[in-house]
């Protein structure tokens, strides 16, 4: 998938959020379906959120390279370097609105 | 209808450029799903999520496809005139209720029952509706293809 440089994320979602703070704590990439497991989401929420970081350039996906299994390869992702930055970002400002009880979600993640 | 043919039929409705890659990470993924404990139809499920979620450059976002949005609506204009139909052809003529069975009397004497029409009739609109879901998926994508092919040719 081209690099289309980084946009916005137009809709912050809690799975979204999930997501990106799996990847951030993650210091190799991660196969996608490990990614539903850890987030405890459906592949169903998780299959369009990565596409979705991976077209705004936040995230690079990578075909596994591992000799001993055969068959289809595992895709995996990781942040890349701006999206490391800007996941930090906003999983920060969105902490900090969790906490504040009379707050709003927000919708749009600009960082 | 296994997760395998599902995800294999979906992928064939992905726009050309992502095809390949969306299969081999569904097939991956069905492979490996167990050692996770996740039953393949999740995967089948999230295939189907992705591919009406999936948005093709230019625009690269995510929401149902517009041309999802014309099918069902077309869906809807059908099953609400095959609906209206059917509550006129009822109450234009003599409807009866014996039981379970439902039926009504033409002008002629003709008797029919009603429950095996619409039956009939429900299923005739469950196939048409998937027929028209899968080929405006596959229209779209279509579009979205040559889209993005002329974008390239014009940025070469």
């Amino acid at each position: 998938m081209q690099n289309k440089g980084m946009d916005p994320i137009q809709r912050l979602t809690q799975p979204t959020v999930a997501v990106l703070r799996v990847l951030l704590e993650s210091d190799e990439p991660v196969w996608g379906l490990r990614l539903a497991k850890l987030t405890g989401r459906a592949p169903g929420s998780i299959y369009p959120i990565l596409a979705r970081l991976e077209d705004s350039g936040w995230i690079v996906g990578e075909w596994e390279d591992d000799d001993e299994r055969v068959g289809p390869r595992r895709r995996t992702y990781a942040l890349t370097a701006d999206g490391a930055d800007r996941a930090a970002a906003t999983l920060a400002t969105w902490d900090a609105k969790a906490v504040r009880p009379a707050s709003r979600s927000p919708r749009t993640a600009q960082a | 209808m296994n997760a395998e043919w599902i995800v294999r039929r979906l992928a064939s409705t992905v726009p050309a450029a992502h095809r390949e890659e969306r299969l081999e990470e569904w097939l991956a993924d069905l492979a490996g799903c167990e050692e996770l404990g996740i039953p393949p139809r999740h995967i089948a499920i999230g295939a189907v999520a992705s591919t009406l979620a999936y948005r093709p450059a230019p625009t690269n976002g995510y929401g149902m496809t517009e041309h999802t949005r014309h099918a069902l609506r077309l869906v809807l204009y059908v099953a609400t005139i095959v609906a209206s139909a059917l509550w006129v052809w009822v109450h234009g003529t003599h409807l009866s209720v014996s039981g379970s069975n439902v039926s009504f009397a033409f002008p002629g004497g003709a008797v029919i029952d009603v429950i095996p029409v619409f039956m009939v009739g429900g299923a005739v609109v469950g196939a048409l509706a998937a027929g028209f879901g899968y080929r405006s998926l596959r229209l779209f994508h279509a579009a979205a293809d040559a889209t993005h092919a002329a974008t390239h040719a014009v940025d070469a």
